[in-house]
């Protein structure tokens, strides 16, 4: 082992603003963006990129603007918790949640929420990759607000 | 309602870094800005850019570097008011808070480093989409970081 490049990615560099209010497959070229999220009547995935050393370096922030049904936001392929068991992207999300309530970790998620009983606006969650995992860091008030996935 | 883009606004990229001890308008061009802060005895009024969707995706960073005595350092909305607002941008200001009372609060007019504040190095981050301010702060002591209005 030895310290090393691991690789780059061009990125928005919080530039650019989107608002998710549906299910969306992000891509390669989603890197640096920040995502205000609505959830709505109805829960909804967010799909991340698939994970390759090509993407080492993306990252994401995305915000919580309304409340509503649970937003998850999943490893690549994996459509709700554990499902389809055969996506490549399962259990490849390292994940640290700060609330009020709790505080929680875990290393072996599918992916992370905006919970069906988040009760908090502008609670975040901020996801970067190696490239081989995903790093996510939640930020809520109420456990409901960041849930893990899987 | 659809998956949409809200907009594009440039970005320092935290490659530029100010001081702040005193009142201050902030305009569009401050995104991505490194802000550190010292404290005031008295209390101070910084105000975000006005609201729009043209500057969906500004964005800035405070950081706590100094300790006043009893002054509490607001940034604010938008708005000729120092507390309190009802004009202007009020009510716009989605606040959360987490490492010391870890609380959330909606449609505040501020956010601040409060007068209360003990900790060196305290952190609020603020983002918008052009309707609304989020801000997220990193406190030690409930005093650290406050919002109200």
């Amino acid at each position: 082992m030895a310290n090393l490049k691991i690789g780059s990615h061009p990125s928005h560099d919080l530039e650019v603003a989107e608002k998710i209010t549906e299910a969306k497959q992000l891509t390669w070229n989603d890197s640096g963006k920040l995502f205000f999220v609505e959830q709505g009547s109805g829960s909804y995935v967010v799909n991340l990129p698939k994970l390759s050393t090509e993407i080492a370096g993306w990252q994401g922030k995305f915000i919580l603007t309304k409340l509503g049904d649970a937003v998850e936001i999943n490893g690549y392929g994996i459509t709700a918790a554990n499902t389809p068991a055969t996506a490549e992207d399962l259990e490849k999300m390292f994940y640290v949640d700060f609330t009020h309530a709790t505080y929680e970790e875990d290393n072996t998620v599918d992916g992370v929420s905006f919970g069906a009983s988040a009760a908090t606006l502008g609670c975040i969650i901020d996801i970067h990759t190696d490239g081989s995992n995903w790093f996510v860091m939640g930020h809520g008030d109420i456990a409901n607000d960041i849930v893990k996935v899987g | 309602m659809a998956n949409a883009l809200i907009g594009s606004h440039p970005s320092h990229g935290f490659k530029v870094v100010e001081q702040l001890d005193s009142n201050k308008q902030l305009t569009r061009s401050d995104s991505g800005k490194l802000y550190f802060v010292d404290q005031p005895d008295i209390h101070a009024f910084v105000s975000l850019p006005k609201l729009s969707l043209e500057i969906a995706g500004w964005h800035c960073k405070f950081i706590l570097r100094s300790i006043g005595t009893s002054g509490d350092f607001h940034i604010k909305a938008f708005g000729d008011w120092e507390e309190d607002g009802t004009t202007g941008d009020a009510d716009t200001v989605q606040i959360l808070e987490v490492g010391a009372s870890k609380t959330g609060i909606s449609n505040a007019d501020n956010v601040q480093f409060y007068q209360n504040a003990v900790t060196e190095g305290a952190v609020i981050e603020i983002m918008t989409d052009g309707s609304n301010w989020y801000a997220l702060g990193y406190a030690n002591v409930a005093g650290d970081v406050y919002g109200d209005g």
